[in-house]
């Protein structure tokens, strides 16, 4: 007897397998599932930053300057457009923009900004190096380096990207060196070297030296009398927490303190970033500077001649700090060097 | 306009997923509104290259689906182009991006407004990143097609599997050491992250020729 296909399917119970009738390998629960995960991973993210940026905001704010490492993206993209528009090509140009975005940090102000306090990242400078300040860097490196083996590069190079640990030596000082012969050279009258044990500690950064360095200056003046709350070299972070490398010395004085010239010189330049917040550089002779952060107030302009003692600033918390207190570095020649060897502290 | 859960935004031909928007919002909200524009305006212009190519060549654009992953053109498959037209039209995309780059670069000097710097960057990285022969993006496609021509599509897929995943393994490893060296650069990391997840999502969604 025949019968109909939709009886004999009934009776038997089977059923023609059905053409796949879409390319999706998972079954339609199975992606929906999966979708709505995502949007719920994406709305619980989102939820975070958005509460956590109303009840922690500096917290939030010093996370995300973690994670970003205060790379800058949109001055990485920003670059390479400006690559392109004077004349580099694409490939040179994208070349760096990868170097830049994988492999290190951009900094937002080229000019007379000092580099963050915590040395332990790796520096791309991102800043066009002039033919001056080629010039200047590579004295720097004779002098400090011993070994004057490598053959300095003739031509400037337009970016230089070191994928070392190493401090950025924006020093804008090197650029007014061919105008300004500030101070002359002072015969270094005879300092008694203290006897100590060599350094032996982890891996200094570049342009670092834990060494006595003579200065040479003839009189100098403890900038604060304060007690030293962090000293120079390696130490935990007291806001982010892990090892990194103290470029100073930090000396607790209340704020509004006179901060007093360390030596005679003129001031290099002022200025106001969110780590350091106020900060001065002072530029005495043989090379040497020194440096002044998280002020409350700067009372001198750049250019201003002061001598040893000198009221150049009055301390305060601004910047990235726990407490008021005077952050100060002691450069010579871009190498940074002990502060505590050289002046005193209350103990 | 459409909202559905699984496809996400629906404006007519073009679907937006839902995670897409999210992510977008939370950078936008971070602070990174000027680059976001730009990077919008070069991947919109992009898709546009490959738009225009498929229709000079004869094809017809079915669906323009934009989701975390990246933008998909899914072409009708009534039209099959050849594999020369292939290669154009996954190249156009980049080339669009590359030409437009340098043009903006350039326009930067006599006009001197910033945005057009950022858009030439973001233009630029996009069109190169799209021409690295991993196999969702742009180089990829061509090379797919340009072995499929030379050869069989069999051959295509084997050797555009191979290279994808080496490229992708070393990218892996080059975050890995950048992440090391830099203490802590995750950004290249994140890059490899997302072409693996590409790749996996991709070896699902077999033949799908997406531009």
């Amino acid at each position: 007897m025949q019968i109909t296909y939709e009886e004999y399917q009934r009776q038997t119970g089977y059923h023609a397998r059905k053409r796949p009738a879409s390319r999706k390998k998972q079954p339609l629960a199975q992606r929906e599932l999966r979708r709505l995960g995502q949007l719920g991973i994406s709305l619980v993210l989102f939820l975070a930053v958005f509460l956590g940026r109303g009840i922690f905001p500096d917290q939030i704010a010093r996370l995300g300057e973690e994670l970003r490492q205060d790379m800058d993206f949109s001055a990485a993209f920003s670059e390479l457009g400006r690559a392109v528009s004077t004349g580099s090509s694409v490939s040179e140009a994208v070349g760096d923009w990868c170097v830049a975005v994988f492999a290190g940090t951009v900094l937002e102000e080229f000019s007379s900004t000092p580099p963050p306090d915590w040395a332990d990242r790796t520096v791309p400078v991102l800043a066009p190096v002039t033919p001056e300040r080629w010039a200047a860097r590579l004295a720097s490196q004779a002098d400090s380096a011993s070994q004057a083996d490598s053959a300095p590069q003739a031509e400037p190079v337009f970016y230089t990207f070191p994928i070392e640990r190493r401090t950025v030596i924006l020093d804008p000082a090197a650029e007014a060196a061919p105008q300004a012969e500030a101070a002359p050279r002072v015969e270094p009258t005879p300092e008694p070297v203290p006897e100590r044990e060599p350094y032996t500690g982890p891996a200094l950064p570049e342009n670092t030296t834990m060494d006595y360095v003579p200065l040479g200056l003839g009189e100098t003046v403890t900038p604060v009398m304060g007690v030293l709350s962090s000293g120079f070299g390696y130490r935990e972070h007291p806001l982010t927490g892990g090892e990194k490398f103290h470029n100073g010395v930090d000396l607790a004085v209340g704020k509004g303190t006179e901060i007093k010239a360390f030596a005679s010189g003129v001031v290099d330049f002022t200025g106001q970033s969110d780590a350091y917040g106020n900060y001065i550089q002072l530029r005495h002779a043989n090379g040497v500077t020194s440096f002044y952060a998280h002020c409350s107030e700067l009372l001198l302009p750049k250019g201003t001649p002061v001598s040893a003692g000198d009221v150049i600033a009055l301390s305060g918390d601004t910047g990235d700090v726990t407490g008021p207190h005077l952050h100060f570095e002691l450069k010579v020649d871009g190498v940074r060097l002990n502060p505590e060897d050289h002046i005193d502290v209350e103990s | 306009m459409t909202w559905n859960p699984e496809k996400g935004l629906c404006l007519g031909r073009v679907e937006v997923g839902g995670g897409l928007l999210f992510w977008l919002a939370l950078l936008w909200y971070l602070g990174y509104d000027l680059l976001l524009g730009c990077f919008l305006m070069a991947a919109a212009l992009h898709e546009l290259g490959h738009a225009l190519a498929v229709w000079q060549c004869g094809g017809r654009i079915r669906r323009l689906r934009l989701n975390l992953l990246g933008a998909e053109l899914e072409l009708d498959g009534r039209e099959r182009l050849s594999y020369g037209q292939e290669v154009w039209v996954a190249a156009a995309g980049p080339l669009v991006n590359l030409g437009l780059g340098v043009a903006a670069a350039r326009l930067w000097q006599s006009a001197g407004w910033d945005g057009a710097l950022m858009f030439a960057g973001a233009s630029l990285v996009l069109g190169c990143f799209n021409l690295l022969p991993l196999d969702p993006l742009d180089g990829g496609q061509m090379l797919r097609s340009a072995v499929a021509w030379l050869w069989t599509a069999e051959a295509a897929e084997a050797v555009t599997g191979g290279v994808s995943w080496l490229i992708a393994l070393a990218l892996l490893a080059a975050g890995v050491w950048l992440l090391w060296r830099t203490r802590y650069n995750v950004t290249l990391l994140g890059v490899a992250l997302w072409s693996l997840l590409f790749l996996k999502e991709k070896k699902q969604k077999n033949f799908k020729r997406r531009f």
